[in-house]
Protein backbone atom coordinates (compact mmCIF):
# COMPACT_ATOMS: atom_id res chain seq x y z
CA UNK A 1 0.00 0.00 0.00
CA UNK A 2 1.40 3.18 -1.20
CA UNK A 3 0.99 6.26 1.33
CA UNK A 4 -1.34 9.18 -1.14
CA UNK A 5 1.07 11.51 0.26
CA UNK A 6 4.68 10.92 -0.62
CA UNK A 7 6.81 14.03 -1.92
CA UNK A 8 9.45 12.91 -4.17
CA UNK A 9 12.51 13.81 -3.04
CA UNK A 10 12.73 11.63 0.00
CA UNK A 11 15.63 9.06 1.74
CA UNK A 12 14.29 5.45 1.90
CA UNK A 13 11.96 4.86 4.46
CA UNK A 14 13.82 2.68 7.50
CA UNK A 15 11.90 -0.47 8.53
CA UNK A 16 11.24 -2.24 11.65
CA UNK A 17 10.10 -5.74 11.73
CA UNK A 18 7.29 -7.52 13.34
CA UNK A 19 6.68 -10.91 14.30
CA UNK A 20 3.22 -12.31 14.96
CA UNK A 21 2.61 -15.40 17.77
CA UNK A 22 1.90 -17.45 14.82
CA UNK A 23 5.70 -16.57 13.36
CA UNK A 24 4.90 -14.54 10.32
CA UNK A 25 6.89 -11.48 9.77
CA UNK A 26 5.38 -7.90 9.03
CA UNK A 27 8.16 -4.89 7.80
CA UNK A 28 6.75 -2.39 8.35
CA UNK A 29 7.89 1.74 8.46
CA UNK A 30 9.43 2.67 11.49
CA UNK A 31 7.00 5.70 12.10
CA UNK A 32 4.80 3.38 11.63
CA UNK A 33 5.71 0.53 14.12
CA UNK A 34 6.55 3.90 16.70
CA UNK A 35 2.72 4.10 16.83
CA UNK A 36 2.94 1.77 19.09
CA UNK A 37 3.79 3.23 22.93
CA UNK A 38 5.46 0.38 23.91
CA UNK A 39 7.92 -0.14 20.72
CA UNK A 40 8.69 3.50 21.14
CA UNK A 41 9.91 3.51 24.54
CA UNK A 42 13.47 2.28 24.33
CA UNK A 43 13.49 2.41 20.74
CA UNK A 44 16.25 4.72 20.19
CA UNK A 45 18.48 2.18 22.25
CA UNK A 46 18.32 -0.37 19.67
CA UNK A 47 20.70 -1.01 17.29
CA UNK A 48 19.47 0.15 13.94
CA UNK A 49 19.96 -3.40 12.49
CA UNK A 50 18.23 -4.72 15.07
CA UNK A 51 15.00 -3.31 15.23
CA UNK A 52 13.15 -6.41 15.10
CA UNK A 53 9.77 -7.48 17.77
CA UNK A 54 8.34 -10.78 18.43
CA UNK A 55 4.67 -10.24 19.42
CA UNK A 56 4.08 -13.19 21.24
CA UNK A 57 0.24 -12.43 21.85
CA UNK A 58 -0.58 -10.74 18.87
CA UNK A 59 -1.74 -13.04 15.88
CA UNK A 60 -0.89 -12.69 12.19
CA UNK A 61 -4.43 -11.82 11.24
CA UNK A 62 -4.38 -9.16 14.18
CA UNK A 63 -1.14 -7.79 13.84
CA UNK A 64 -2.67 -7.25 9.73
CA UNK A 65 -5.21 -4.94 11.02
CA UNK A 66 -3.59 -2.80 13.53
CA UNK A 67 -0.60 -2.40 10.91
CA UNK A 68 -3.17 -1.29 8.30
CA UNK A 69 -4.93 1.15 11.34
CA UNK A 70 -1.43 2.52 11.86
CA UNK A 71 -0.58 2.91 8.30
CA UNK A 72 -3.60 5.25 7.68
CA UNK A 73 -3.06 7.04 11.06
CA UNK A 74 0.23 8.12 10.18
CA UNK A 75 -0.65 9.00 6.65
CA UNK A 76 -3.75 10.52 7.36
CA UNK A 77 -2.32 12.78 10.20
CA UNK A 78 0.75 13.79 7.27
CA UNK A 79 -2.73 14.80 5.11
CA UNK A 80 -3.67 16.88 7.87
CA UNK A 81 -0.93 19.26 8.57
CA UNK A 82 0.32 19.62 4.85
CA UNK A 83 -3.64 20.94 4.49
CA UNK A 84 -3.13 23.20 7.65
CA UNK A 85 0.31 24.30 6.51
CA UNK A 86 -1.24 25.35 3.06
CA UNK A 87 -4.37 26.40 4.73
CA UNK A 88 -6.45 24.77 2.64
CA UNK A 89 -10.00 23.53 3.88
CA UNK A 90 -9.70 19.92 4.72
CA UNK A 91 -12.28 17.23 6.39
CA UNK A 92 -8.98 14.72 6.76
CA UNK A 93 -10.23 14.40 10.61
CA UNK A 94 -14.05 13.53 9.78
CA UNK A 95 -12.84 11.52 7.22
CA UNK A 96 -10.16 9.70 9.50
CA UNK A 97 -12.84 9.48 12.17
CA UNK A 98 -15.54 8.05 9.41
CA UNK A 99 -12.60 5.17 8.67
CA UNK A 100 -12.11 4.61 12.05
CA UNK A 101 -15.63 3.32 12.74
CA UNK A 102 -16.02 1.56 9.69
CA UNK A 103 -12.66 -0.10 10.97
CA UNK A 104 -13.84 -1.29 14.07
CA UNK A 105 -17.12 -2.24 12.62
CA UNK A 106 -15.89 -6.07 13.13
CA UNK A 107 -17.41 -9.12 15.19
CA UNK A 108 -17.23 -9.34 19.04
CA UNK A 109 -13.74 -11.93 18.25
CA UNK A 110 -11.72 -9.22 16.20
CA UNK A 111 -12.93 -6.77 18.11
CA UNK A 112 -11.40 -8.80 21.77
CA UNK A 113 -7.87 -9.52 19.78
CA UNK A 114 -8.11 -5.69 18.60
CA UNK A 115 -8.64 -4.40 22.13
CA UNK A 116 -6.14 -6.80 23.50
CA UNK A 117 -3.60 -6.44 20.86
CA UNK A 118 -4.29 -2.16 21.12
CA UNK A 119 -3.35 -2.72 25.31
CA UNK A 120 -0.24 -5.04 24.51
CA UNK A 121 1.30 -2.93 22.32
CA UNK A 122 0.02 0.30 24.15
CA UNK A 123 -1.35 2.21 20.86
CA UNK A 124 -3.83 4.82 23.06
CA UNK A 125 -5.96 5.72 19.98
CA UNK A 126 -7.09 2.49 18.67
CA UNK A 127 -7.47 1.20 22.73
CA UNK A 128 -10.06 4.05 22.90
CA UNK A 129 -11.73 3.07 19.65
CA UNK A 130 -11.54 -0.40 20.90
CA UNK A 131 -13.31 0.55 24.58
CA UNK A 132 -15.15 2.64 23.05
CA UNK A 133 -17.06 0.23 20.71
CA UNK A 134 -16.92 -2.43 23.38
CA UNK A 135 -18.85 0.38 25.91
CA UNK A 136 -21.45 1.01 22.59
CA UNK A 137 -22.36 -2.66 22.26
CA UNK A 138 -22.89 -3.29 26.36
CA UNK A 139 -25.28 -0.16 26.01
CA UNK A 140 -28.78 -0.33 26.32
CA UNK A 141 -28.47 -4.63 25.95
CA UNK A 142 -30.11 -6.82 28.89
CA UNK A 143 -27.49 -9.21 30.29
CA UNK A 144 -28.89 -11.94 28.16
CA UNK A 145 -28.13 -10.04 25.31
CA UNK A 146 -24.81 -9.07 26.51
CA UNK A 147 -24.19 -12.75 26.92
CA UNK A 148 -25.43 -13.69 23.32
CA UNK A 149 -23.53 -11.05 21.25
CA UNK A 150 -20.35 -11.54 23.72
CA UNK A 151 -20.65 -15.26 23.73
CA UNK A 152 -20.31 -15.69 27.66
CA UNK A 153 -21.67 -18.29 30.04
CA UNK A 154 -24.29 -17.59 32.06
CA UNK A 155 -22.81 -18.40 35.89
CA UNK A 156 -24.47 -15.21 37.07
CA UNK A 157 -25.52 -16.09 40.90
CA UNK A 158 -28.00 -12.42 41.18
CA UNK A 159 -31.06 -11.88 39.29
CA UNK A 160 -30.46 -9.26 36.84
CA UNK A 161 -34.30 -7.16 37.85
CA UNK A 162 -33.87 -8.21 40.78
CA UNK A 163 -31.18 -5.62 41.28
CA UNK A 164 -32.72 -3.14 39.62
CA UNK B 1 -5.15 -13.30 37.23
CA UNK B 2 -4.56 -16.03 34.58
CA UNK B 3 -0.96 -16.45 33.89
CA UNK B 4 -0.37 -18.42 30.86
CA UNK B 5 2.83 -19.52 30.29
CA UNK B 6 3.74 -21.77 26.90
CA UNK B 7 7.91 -22.29 25.70
CA UNK B 8 8.10 -22.01 22.50
CA UNK B 9 10.53 -23.87 20.70
CA UNK B 10 12.02 -22.85 17.08
CA UNK B 11 14.09 -24.61 15.15
CA UNK B 12 15.22 -23.02 12.05
CA UNK B 13 17.91 -24.41 9.92
CA UNK B 14 20.51 -26.05 12.72
CA UNK B 15 19.72 -23.42 15.27
CA UNK B 16 17.40 -23.97 17.86
CA UNK B 17 15.57 -20.90 19.99
CA UNK B 18 13.77 -20.79 23.38
CA UNK B 19 11.34 -18.25 24.26
CA UNK B 20 8.63 -17.94 26.73
CA UNK B 21 4.88 -16.96 26.22
CA UNK B 22 3.89 -15.31 29.81
CA UNK B 23 0.95 -13.30 31.34
CA UNK B 24 -0.42 -10.34 29.40
CA UNK B 25 -0.20 -8.40 32.56
CA UNK B 26 3.46 -8.13 32.73
CA UNK B 27 3.54 -7.27 28.64
CA UNK B 28 5.52 -4.08 29.39
CA UNK B 29 8.47 -5.98 30.22
CA UNK B 30 8.19 -8.72 27.57
CA UNK B 31 9.58 -7.60 24.26
CA UNK B 32 11.70 -10.24 23.09
CA UNK B 33 14.33 -8.71 21.00
CA UNK B 34 15.89 -10.21 18.50
CA UNK B 35 19.11 -9.88 21.21
CA UNK B 36 17.42 -12.83 23.26
CA UNK B 37 16.55 -15.37 20.61
CA UNK B 38 19.19 -14.46 17.68
CA UNK B 39 17.53 -14.69 14.77
CA UNK B 40 18.82 -14.10 11.54
CA UNK B 41 16.66 -13.45 8.78
CA UNK B 42 16.77 -11.64 5.58
CA UNK B 43 14.82 -8.90 5.46
CA UNK B 44 11.12 -9.45 3.09
CA UNK B 45 9.16 -7.25 1.44
CA UNK B 46 6.61 -5.48 3.06
CA UNK B 47 3.53 -7.31 4.10
CA UNK B 48 4.61 -10.13 2.15
CA UNK B 49 4.08 -12.72 4.94
CA UNK B 50 6.68 -15.04 5.48
CA UNK B 51 6.22 -17.67 7.91
CA UNK B 52 9.37 -17.94 10.14
CA UNK B 53 7.94 -21.26 12.18
CA UNK B 54 5.89 -23.96 12.30
CA UNK B 55 3.89 -23.84 15.88
CA UNK B 56 0.98 -25.65 17.45
CA UNK B 57 -0.73 -22.07 17.82
CA UNK B 58 -2.08 -21.57 14.66
CA UNK B 59 -5.18 -20.92 15.89
CA UNK B 60 -6.05 -17.92 17.60
CA UNK B 61 -7.55 -18.20 21.11
CA UNK B 62 -11.46 -17.73 21.26
CA UNK B 63 -12.16 -14.20 22.89
CA UNK B 64 -12.63 -14.60 26.61
CA UNK B 65 -14.86 -11.69 27.32
CA UNK B 66 -15.93 -12.75 30.77
CA UNK B 67 -11.69 -12.95 31.90
CA UNK B 68 -11.41 -9.69 30.72
CA UNK B 69 -8.60 -7.77 32.54
CA UNK B 70 -9.67 -5.26 35.26
CA UNK B 71 -8.05 -2.48 33.86
CA UNK B 72 -9.74 -2.83 30.31
CA UNK B 73 -12.88 -3.66 32.39
CA UNK B 74 -12.56 -0.54 34.24
CA UNK B 75 -11.82 1.88 30.83
CA UNK B 76 -15.08 0.30 29.44
CA UNK B 77 -17.34 1.08 32.49
CA UNK B 78 -16.34 4.83 32.47
CA UNK B 79 -18.08 4.90 29.01
CA UNK B 80 -21.16 3.33 30.26
CA UNK B 81 -24.06 4.84 32.27
CA UNK B 82 -25.69 4.02 35.72
CA UNK B 83 -28.04 0.75 34.31
CA UNK B 84 -25.51 -0.54 32.30
CA UNK B 85 -23.45 -0.74 35.06
CA UNK B 86 -26.14 -2.86 36.78
CA UNK B 87 -27.29 -4.72 33.48
CA UNK B 88 -23.08 -5.56 33.07
CA UNK B 89 -22.82 -7.23 36.42
CA UNK B 90 -25.30 -9.56 35.98
CA UNK B 91 -23.76 -10.66 33.25
CA UNK B 92 -21.68 -13.41 34.65
CA UNK B 93 -19.85 -14.11 38.62
CA UNK B 94 -16.40 -12.25 36.83
CA UNK B 95 -18.21 -9.27 35.96
CA UNK B 96 -20.45 -9.18 39.09
CA UNK B 97 -17.15 -8.73 41.11
CA UNK B 98 -15.69 -5.96 39.30
CA UNK B 99 -14.83 -3.50 41.55
CA UNK B 100 -16.96 0.17 42.09
CA UNK B 101 -15.90 2.43 38.74
CA UNK B 102 -18.10 5.80 38.67
CA UNK B 103 -20.13 5.63 35.07
CA UNK B 104 -21.23 8.14 32.80
CA UNK B 105 -23.09 11.13 34.44
CA UNK B 106 -26.28 10.91 32.47
CA UNK B 107 -29.43 12.60 32.79
CA UNK B 108 -31.32 12.83 36.40
CA UNK B 109 -34.31 10.61 36.53
CA UNK B 110 -37.78 11.99 37.51
CA UNK B 111 -39.25 10.50 40.84
CA UNK B 112 -42.77 11.08 41.47
CA UNK B 113 -44.27 10.93 44.91
CA UNK B 114 -47.75 8.45 45.07
CA UNK B 115 -50.03 10.34 46.57
CA UNK B 116 -47.53 13.07 47.96
CA UNK B 117 -46.28 10.69 50.44
CA UNK B 118 -42.89 8.89 50.72
CA UNK B 119 -44.40 4.90 50.89
CA UNK B 120 -44.32 4.34 47.30
CA UNK B 121 -41.98 6.39 44.73
CA UNK B 122 -42.02 5.73 40.36
CA UNK B 123 -38.86 6.66 39.34
CA UNK B 124 -38.36 7.25 35.72
CA UNK B 125 -34.80 6.53 33.60
CA UNK B 126 -34.85 8.68 30.66
CA UNK B 127 -32.17 6.89 28.96
CA UNK B 128 -34.19 3.25 29.13
CA UNK B 129 -37.32 4.53 28.89
CA UNK B 130 -38.15 3.15 32.13
CA UNK B 131 -40.19 3.12 35.05
CA UNK B 132 -39.44 1.55 38.05
CA UNK B 133 -41.53 1.63 41.73
CA UNK B 134 -40.28 1.76 44.90
CA UNK B 135 -41.48 1.12 48.02
CA UNK B 136 -39.99 2.29 50.75
CA UNK B 137 -39.86 0.53 54.31
CA UNK B 138 -37.88 2.33 56.60
CA UNK B 139 -39.88 3.94 59.33
CA UNK B 140 -38.06 7.81 59.23
CA UNK B 141 -39.94 7.99 55.81
CA UNK B 142 -43.20 5.29 55.17
CA UNK B 143 -46.28 7.02 55.68
CA UNK B 144 -45.17 10.32 55.93
CA UNK B 145 -46.34 13.23 54.41
CA UNK B 146 -44.27 14.13 51.29
CA UNK B 147 -44.63 18.18 52.74
CA UNK B 148 -43.14 16.91 56.28
CA UNK B 149 -39.91 15.63 55.73
CA UNK B 150 -37.56 18.50 54.54
CA UNK B 151 -35.91 17.88 51.39
CA UNK B 152 -32.19 20.00 51.94
CA UNK B 153 -29.82 18.39 49.42
CA UNK B 154 -30.24 15.84 46.74
CA UNK B 155 -27.09 14.53 44.79
CA UNK B 156 -25.28 11.40 43.72
CA UNK B 157 -28.36 9.73 44.10
CA UNK B 158 -29.10 10.51 47.93
CA UNK B 159 -31.27 13.18 49.73
CA UNK B 160 -30.32 14.78 52.63
CA UNK B 161 -33.48 15.20 54.65
CA UNK B 162 -34.66 15.78 57.78
CA UNK B 163 -38.20 15.69 59.84
CA UNK B 164 -40.06 18.29 61.12
CA UNK B 165 -41.98 16.74 63.88
CA UNK B 166 -40.11 18.56 66.99
CA UNK B 167 -39.53 22.47 66.28
CA UNK B 168 -36.65 22.41 68.33
CA UNK B 169 -34.48 20.29 66.99
CA UNK B 170 -33.91 18.64 63.48
CA UNK B 171 -33.10 14.79 62.99
CA UNK B 172 -30.81 14.73 59.55
CA UNK B 173 -30.58 11.75 57.55
CA UNK B 174 -29.67 9.97 54.25
CA UNK B 175 -32.21 7.78 52.18
CA UNK B 176 -31.19 7.17 48.78
CA UNK B 177 -34.19 5.43 46.50
CA UNK B 178 -31.19 3.13 44.69
CA UNK B 179 -30.39 1.38 47.89
CA UNK B 180 -33.41 1.31 49.42
CA UNK B 181 -33.07 -0.99 52.57
CA UNK B 182 -30.43 2.16 53.95
CA UNK B 183 -30.93 4.73 55.42
CA UNK B 184 -27.83 6.98 57.38
CA UNK B 185 -28.28 8.89 60.60
CA UNK B 186 -26.38 11.64 61.22
CA UNK B 187 -25.32 12.83 64.73
CA UNK B 188 -28.28 15.20 66.75
CA UNK B 189 -28.12 18.26 65.84
CA UNK B 190 -29.42 20.65 68.63
CA UNK B 191 -30.41 24.02 66.97
CA UNK B 192 -32.18 24.98 63.67
CA UNK B 193 -30.57 25.83 60.50
CA UNK B 194 -31.07 27.27 56.69
CA UNK B 195 -29.18 24.49 54.70
CA UNK B 196 -27.63 21.79 54.86
CA UNK B 197 -24.94 19.89 52.17
CA UNK B 198 -23.11 17.16 51.80
CA UNK B 199 -19.97 16.95 50.16
CA UNK B 200 -19.80 13.78 47.87
CA UNK B 201 -21.28 10.46 48.46
CA UNK B 202 -22.33 9.52 51.82
CA UNK B 203 -20.81 6.00 51.47
CA UNK B 204 -17.67 7.58 50.96
CA UNK B 205 -15.22 7.72 54.64
CA UNK B 206 -14.14 11.27 53.42
CA UNK B 207 -18.19 12.34 52.81
CA UNK B 208 -18.38 16.18 54.90
CA UNK B 209 -21.85 16.85 55.83
CA UNK B 210 -22.31 20.72 56.13
CA UNK B 211 -25.05 23.03 58.01
CA UNK B 212 -25.30 26.51 58.13
CA UNK B 213 -27.61 28.73 60.33
CA UNK B 214 -26.91 32.63 60.63
CA UNK B 215 -28.44 35.05 62.58
CA UNK B 216 -29.44 38.60 61.36
CA UNK B 217 -29.07 40.27 64.74
CA UNK B 218 -25.92 39.61 65.53
CA UNK B 219 -24.63 39.53 62.18
CA UNK B 220 -23.17 35.88 62.86
CA UNK B 221 -23.50 32.62 61.37
CA UNK B 222 -22.94 29.24 62.54
CA UNK B 223 -21.35 26.59 60.98
CA UNK B 224 -21.51 22.75 61.48
CA UNK B 225 -19.46 20.26 60.10
CA UNK B 226 -19.13 15.94 61.06
CA UNK B 227 -18.24 13.11 59.08
CA UNK B 228 -19.74 9.62 58.02
CA UNK B 229 -18.52 8.03 61.76
CA UNK B 230 -18.49 11.19 63.53
CA UNK B 231 -20.37 10.89 66.88
CA UNK B 232 -21.13 14.92 67.01
CA UNK B 233 -20.90 17.52 65.23
CA UNK B 234 -18.38 20.79 65.12
CA UNK B 235 -18.92 23.88 65.23
CA UNK B 236 -17.49 26.55 63.91
CA UNK B 237 -19.08 30.14 64.42
CA UNK B 238 -18.41 33.42 62.37
CA UNK B 239 -19.11 37.02 62.96
CA UNK B 240 -19.83 38.67 60.03
CA UNK B 241 -18.88 42.05 59.11
CA UNK B 242 -21.89 42.30 55.71
CA UNK B 243 -25.38 43.89 56.24
CA UNK B 244 -28.35 41.82 57.65
CA UNK B 245 -29.59 40.53 54.54
CA UNK B 246 -27.38 37.68 54.94
CA UNK B 247 -30.07 36.21 57.06
CA UNK B 248 -31.53 34.42 54.25
CA UNK B 249 -29.55 31.58 52.96
CA UNK B 250 -31.27 29.34 50.62
CA UNK B 251 -28.55 27.55 48.51
CA UNK B 252 -25.76 25.42 49.15
CA UNK B 253 -23.31 23.67 46.91
CA UNK B 254 -19.96 21.95 47.15
CA UNK B 255 -17.00 22.41 44.92
CA UNK B 256 -13.97 21.31 45.16
CA UNK B 257 -12.86 21.48 48.73
CA UNK B 258 -15.17 24.24 49.46
CA UNK B 259 -19.04 24.94 50.84
CA UNK B 260 -20.35 27.86 48.81
CA UNK B 261 -23.99 29.44 50.36
CA UNK B 262 -25.59 31.83 49.27
CA UNK B 263 -28.51 34.43 50.23
CA UNK B 264 -32.11 35.24 48.54
CA UNK B 265 -30.13 38.18 47.46
CA UNK B 266 -27.32 36.63 45.25
CA UNK B 267 -24.25 37.49 48.26
CA UNK B 268 -22.08 34.20 48.33
CA UNK B 269 -20.12 33.31 50.99
CA UNK B 270 -17.75 30.44 51.02
CA UNK B 271 -15.89 27.95 53.31
CA UNK B 272 -12.77 26.20 52.76
CA UNK B 273 -12.76 22.66 54.70
CA UNK B 274 -9.14 22.69 54.46
CA UNK B 275 -8.22 26.50 55.89
CA UNK B 276 -10.98 25.74 57.51
CA UNK B 277 -11.40 29.71 56.28
CA UNK B 278 -14.91 31.45 55.72
CA UNK B 279 -14.97 33.87 52.87
CA UNK B 280 -17.39 37.10 52.55
CA UNK B 281 -17.51 39.20 49.47
CA UNK B 282 -17.53 43.08 49.55
CA UNK B 283 -21.04 43.67 48.78
CA UNK B 284 -24.06 41.79 47.09
CA UNK B 285 -25.07 41.96 43.98
CA UNK B 286 -28.78 41.33 43.28
CA UNK B 287 -31.94 41.72 44.25
CA UNK B 288 -35.71 40.94 43.70
CA UNK B 289 -35.42 37.58 42.55
CA UNK B 290 -37.96 35.39 43.66
CA UNK B 291 -36.31 31.84 43.08
CA UNK B 292 -32.45 31.15 43.21
CA UNK B 293 -30.40 27.68 42.60
CA UNK B 294 -27.04 27.37 43.06
CA UNK B 295 -25.62 24.79 40.24
CA UNK B 296 -22.04 23.58 40.43
CA UNK B 297 -20.58 22.38 36.81
CA UNK B 298 -17.03 21.68 35.46
CA UNK B 299 -15.00 23.51 38.12
CA UNK B 300 -17.49 26.59 37.40
CA UNK B 301 -20.65 27.90 40.33
CA UNK B 302 -23.40 28.84 38.63
CA UNK B 303 -26.28 30.64 39.88
CA UNK B 304 -29.68 30.93 38.22
CA UNK B 305 -32.48 33.87 39.37
CA UNK B 306 -35.97 33.25 38.49
CA UNK B 307 -37.74 36.56 38.75
CA UNK B 308 -41.35 36.85 40.22
CA UNK B 309 -42.50 33.91 38.59
CA UNK B 310 -45.48 32.10 38.84
CA UNK B 311 -44.97 28.43 37.80
CA UNK B 312 -48.20 27.36 36.63
CA UNK B 313 -47.93 29.92 33.50
CA UNK B 314 -47.29 28.73 30.23
CA UNK B 315 -44.39 31.04 29.43
CA UNK B 316 -41.26 30.63 31.05
CA UNK B 317 -39.73 32.90 33.73
CA UNK B 318 -37.60 35.58 33.26
CA UNK B 319 -34.50 34.71 34.11
CA UNK B 320 -31.00 35.56 34.87
CA UNK B 321 -27.77 33.35 34.88
CA UNK B 322 -24.46 34.17 36.87
CA UNK B 323 -21.21 32.86 36.69
CA UNK B 324 -19.15 33.36 40.20
CA UNK B 325 -15.73 34.56 40.18
CA UNK B 326 -14.38 32.02 42.64
CA UNK B 327 -11.62 34.45 43.68
CA UNK B 328 -13.49 37.22 44.81
CA UNK B 329 -17.02 36.19 45.19
CA UNK B 330 -18.62 38.55 42.51
CA UNK B 331 -21.00 37.45 39.86
CA UNK B 332 -20.80 37.79 36.01
CA UNK B 333 -24.15 37.35 34.40
CA UNK B 334 -23.65 34.90 31.27
CA UNK B 335 -25.37 34.74 28.17
CA UNK B 336 -25.86 31.26 27.43
CA UNK B 337 -24.95 27.82 28.94
CA UNK B 338 -23.23 26.84 25.71
CA UNK B 339 -24.03 23.46 25.07
CA UNK B 340 -24.91 22.53 28.62
CA UNK B 341 -28.35 21.40 30.45
CA UNK B 342 -29.49 22.40 33.33
CA UNK B 343 -31.31 20.70 35.42
CA UNK B 344 -33.87 22.49 39.06
CA UNK B 345 -35.28 21.51 41.40
CA UNK B 346 -34.22 18.03 42.90
CA UNK B 347 -30.81 17.00 42.19
CA UNK B 348 -30.03 20.92 40.97
CA UNK B 349 -27.39 19.53 37.70
CA UNK B 350 -25.83 21.22 35.32
CA UNK B 351 -24.36 19.15 32.45
CA UNK B 352 -22.95 19.14 29.05
CA UNK B 353 -25.75 18.20 26.20
CA UNK B 354 -23.77 15.83 24.64
CA UNK B 355 -22.92 13.68 27.90
CA UNK B 356 -26.24 13.53 28.77
CA UNK B 357 -26.92 10.24 26.61
CA UNK B 358 -26.04 8.77 23.80
CA UNK B 359 -29.12 9.05 21.41
CA UNK B 360 -30.44 12.70 22.96
CA UNK B 361 -27.16 14.04 21.52
CA UNK B 362 -27.77 17.70 20.73
CA UNK B 363 -30.80 17.48 21.85
CA UNK B 364 -30.28 19.14 25.80
CA UNK B 365 -28.32 22.16 24.48
CA UNK B 366 -29.11 25.43 26.41
CA UNK B 367 -32.22 24.27 28.28
CA UNK B 368 -33.45 24.42 31.90
CA UNK B 369 -35.62 21.55 32.77
CA UNK B 370 -37.55 23.05 36.07
CA UNK B 371 -39.57 21.06 38.62
CA UNK B 372 -41.23 21.88 41.18
CA UNK B 373 -44.45 20.49 43.21
CA UNK B 374 -46.42 18.85 40.81
CA UNK B 375 -44.71 20.87 38.16
CA UNK B 376 -42.40 19.57 35.10
CA UNK B 377 -41.07 21.80 32.41
CA UNK B 378 -38.07 23.14 30.14
CA UNK B 379 -37.16 26.28 28.62
CA UNK B 380 -34.76 27.72 26.59
CA UNK B 381 -31.79 29.74 28.82
CA UNK B 382 -31.75 32.39 26.22
CA UNK B 383 -32.05 35.40 27.98
CA UNK B 384 -32.07 38.00 24.39
CA UNK B 385 -35.41 39.92 23.93
CA UNK B 386 -36.51 38.00 20.95
CA UNK B 387 -36.02 34.82 22.53
CA UNK B 388 -38.68 31.98 22.45
CA UNK B 389 -40.65 33.06 25.77
CA UNK B 390 -42.84 29.79 25.85
CA UNK B 391 -42.22 26.89 28.05
CA UNK B 392 -42.76 23.08 27.01
CA UNK B 393 -43.93 19.82 28.69
CA UNK B 394 -41.17 17.44 29.84
CA UNK B 395 -43.23 14.62 28.86
CA UNK B 396 -41.18 14.22 25.03
CA UNK B 397 -37.94 12.65 27.18
CA UNK B 398 -39.59 11.92 30.41
CA UNK B 399 -42.66 10.17 29.57
CA UNK B 400 -46.33 10.13 30.98
CA UNK B 401 -44.98 10.63 34.65
CA UNK B 402 -43.89 13.71 34.11
CA UNK B 403 -47.70 14.91 33.65
CA UNK B 404 -48.87 12.70 36.63
CA UNK B 405 -50.41 14.81 39.38
CA UNK B 406 -48.09 13.82 42.17
CA UNK B 407 -45.19 16.18 43.62
CA UNK B 408 -41.97 15.11 41.38
CA UNK B 409 -38.42 16.04 42.02
CA UNK B 410 -34.86 15.42 39.78
CA UNK B 411 -32.38 12.94 41.36
CA UNK B 412 -29.28 12.13 39.58
CA UNK B 413 -28.26 8.72 39.44
CA UNK B 414 -25.49 7.33 41.60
Amino acid sequence: MKDSFNPSIEPPKKTVTLVSSDGYDFEVEEEVALESQVIKDGFEDKAVDDREYLLFNVHSDTLELIIKYCEKHVSSRKSISAAAASSSSSNGEEALKEWDEHFISVDTNTLYDILMAADYLNIKSLLDLAIQKVADTIHGRSPEQIRKKFNIENDSIIDPWASE
Amino acid sequence: MIVREAIVILQLGSEVYIAADIVRKFHYNFFVSSEIINIKMNMVAKRARTRRWNTSKKKRESAQWSSLPLDLMEKIMRCLFYTDHIRLRAVCKDWCSMYEVSPLKQLPLLMAFNEDSWSTCKLFDPLYKKTYTISIDDTHLKGKSFNSIQVHACKNGWFLLSHSDDPTYKQLFLFSPFCNDRIIDLPRLDSNFQIATFSTNPTDPDCVFFVLSSQPSSSMVKISICRCNDKTWIDINKVLWCSSSLACFVNVVYMEGTFYCSTTSGTVIAYTLAQQKLRVPVHELLGGISETYLVSCDGEILLIGLYSYNNTSLNAPHQQIFKLDISNLSWTRIRSLGDRVLFLGGSDACLPGKRAGRKLEGKFVNRIYYCRGIITKYFSADPSPSRNTRSYPCSRYYGSLAKENCKKIWIEAP
